[in-house]
């Protein structure tokens, strides 16, 4: 259990994190969802203990974590997996990582196990790709067999293999009754994995709540009707109590009424339908809602704030690749 | 992958151990015996110290007959023979401030300080294991410099001092037990400028700027302000009892001022490893 208590951090005058208060439980994958700049990487180092807080405070389980005696025991975490001394092997970056944290040398052979570093091992880190650098991240993460996991956008650059890997790795981790705390940018990322979410912007807190929640509440969910009749459907829907926009293409978007409801509408008039199809929210769009007012460097239009979550299964921006 | 299952499973009854400053200690020369730079850096400084000792000790040799009575009679064979030593000390410097500057320069230090967050204990590591090497690797450059010195200068007939002389055994002792100051000056100037370069510029710039333009400051400036310096402080402590120079401090006011200067830098270094963000 991660508590985060009025938490704030100041640059000046930019208020990077500003009064964050949520808790993180055990036995499910927490996602931490925020633009880019939104405070998220922050907010984990302070978790760590890496940075000081301006204001309010982390503990975890009652002690802050500098305070904690065997802090590999308690948290693993991979926040820039890139943070490693290139002229040495994994094995040795696992080894200098488990003496530190008093952790036994067997177990270095099991995390090497499992994230699939054992026959490079021995490797000099300096030719690891970005997956294999995610992976050693993660070894490190798991050496002390922590109760809690912070991942910090841990699927950055990553191929989908590797992706689908750190998906159900988190997965297990939490169905093991670990905390596992996962931030990311990339909304649909999140809708896969997390149980949970916390969403922030611009430092802020802007909801605390189950995915299924946050996708339901933010967003009203519509039908899409194609119809070659669509003049002679639309007064009739309006009618049933229907909100109705026209689509760039000429579909109609129906909202208020369900896609049966549309269908025996049309029916009963003998009105033809070429396509009558639900578009559920996506978590994507919900987020965008959500965080309209928070995005920083917001240019003042919703295509603006599109652009910043278009495509998000793409590279991500430079921002934030370390 | 099949068994990571199982080997994920937390047993709850698992002991969370003591962790001390040992486990520091060992994770951080694993962390130094791991880097090839270390041995590269070991190895130039003994070559260095050992070898411009060698060479000088064959270009004042073979002209040693063309000395005037009074230059000969002033030949003093320990300073002599650790020529060599100041370029050793060098490398040991760029060793230690390496150590340090190494976690910044890859951002490993945030990997460093996750898993050993109490900063206290992880600077008195580093401190303790700059000062071992340091020590171990000036003890053996100053036997062989003065073993290989003595050897030379004792081939051209010039004047040499016995290795077991207590004169020569003093010497050995004291600059290993000094040797740490300027590597961990270094080092803690690299926790506060989280570079390289920097810290060493500064350093060699204290180390060497005494001895080099010290003797152009009136003699007032020499006994009361660049005798406080570590470098002369250190000097006077190791050399003082061979060398004399009006930098010089009686030994225990020296030992004092070294020791002054290790809490500042040393203290500089805690407070803003506790403090700045990392």
């Amino acid at each position: 259990m991660i508590e985060v208590r009025g938490l704030s951090k100041h640059y000046g005058n930019v208020k990077a994190v500003d009064g964050l208060t949520f808790d993180v439980k055990p036995g499910i994958v927490t996602g931490f969802l925020g633009p880019n700049g939104a405070g998220k990487s922050t907010t984990m180092r302070m978790i760590i203990g890496l940075d000081n807080p301006t204001e309010g405070s982390v503990t975890i389980k009652g002690k802050s974590y500098r305070e904690l005696p065997a802090p590999m025991y308690e948290v693993g975490a991979l926040l820039d997996a890139k943070a490693v001394f290139g002229r040495r092997s994994a094995y040795q970056h696992l080894n200098w990582m488990a003496q530190a944290g008093g952790v036994p040398k067997s177990r270095i052979d099991e995390v090497l196990d499992i994230v699939g570093l054992t026959s490079v091992a021995g490797k000099s880190i300096n030719g690891f790709s970005l997956g294999m650098y995610q992976r050693l991240g993660i070894a490190g993460a798991l050496l002390g067999d922590p109760e809690i996991l912070l991942f910090d956008e841990p699927v950055n650059g990553l191929d989908p293999e590797g992706i689908l890997w750190i998906r159900n790795l988190m997965k297990r981790l939490a169905s093991e009754g670990r905390t596992v705390f996962v931030s990311s940018h990339l909304m649909n990322e999140m809708e896969e994995t997390a149980d949970h979410l916390i969403v922030i912007g611009r430092g802020k807190l802007i909801a605390d709540t189950s995915v299924s929640d946050f996708i339901q509440r933010s967003t009203k969910s519509h039908v899409r009707v194609v119809s070659p009749q669509a003049a002679e459907l639309a007064p009739r829907l309006d009618n049933a109590g229907a909100t109705i926009t026209i689509a760039d293409d000429g579909a109609l978007i129906v909202s208020g009424i369900e896609a049966a409801q549309i269908g025996d509408i049309a029916a009963s008039h003998s009105i033809r339908l070429h396509e009558l199809s639900p578009q559920r929210a996506r978590l994507e769009a919900a987020f965008m809602e959500t965080t309209r007012d928070s995005v920083e460097y917001q240019a003042g239009t919703p295509e603006a704030v599109a652009a910043v979550f278009a495509e998000p299964t793409q590279a991500p921006t430079e921002q934030e690749v370390r | 992958m099949a068994s990571s299952a199982a080997t994920l499973d937390r047993s709850t009854t698992r002991q969370q151990p003591n962790i001390g400053f040992g486990a520091t200690l060992k994770s951080e020369w694993t962390k130094m015996i791991s880097t090839r730079s270390t041995y590269i850096m070991l190895l130039i400084a003994v070559a260095l110290a050992v070898g411009l000792t060698a060479l000088i000790g064959l270009a004042v040799g073979s002209t040693y007959d063309d000395w005037n009575a009074s230059d000969q009679a002033s030949f003093e064979p320990i300073s002599f023979s650790l020529a060599g030593m100041a370029f050793g000390s060098i490398l040991l410097i760029v060793l230690g401030v390496n150590l340090v500057a190494s976690e910044y320069s890859s951002g490993m230090i945030r990997t460093t300080l996750a898993v050993t967050p109490q900063r206290g204990r992880l600077l008195a590591a580093k401190v303790v294991l700059i000062s071992v090497v340091t020590m171990v690797a000036t003890l053996v450059i100053t036997i062989l410099s003065l073993a290989v010195g003595m050897a030379i200068l004792g081939a051209y007939d010039m004047p040499t001092v016995s290795l077991s002389d207590s004169d020569v055994l003093r010497t050995i002792v004291l600059l290993t037990l000094t040797s740490p100051l300027f590597p961990l000056i270094g080092a803690t100037f690299a926790f506060l400028f989280r570079s390289i370069a920097t810290p060493i510029t500064l350093v060699l710039a204290v180390f060497f700027a005494p001895s080099m333009f010290g003797a152009l400051f009136p003699r007032w400036w020499q006994e009361n302000v660049l005798s406080l310096l570590p470098s002369s402080a250190a000097d006077s402590l190791s050399l003082g009892h061979v060398n004399d120079s009006d930098m010089y401090l009686d030994p225990a006011i020296a030992a004092v001022v070294v020791a002054a200067w290790l809490v500042i830098v040393i203290g500089a270094a805690y407070v803003t490893l506790t403090r700045r963000d990392a």
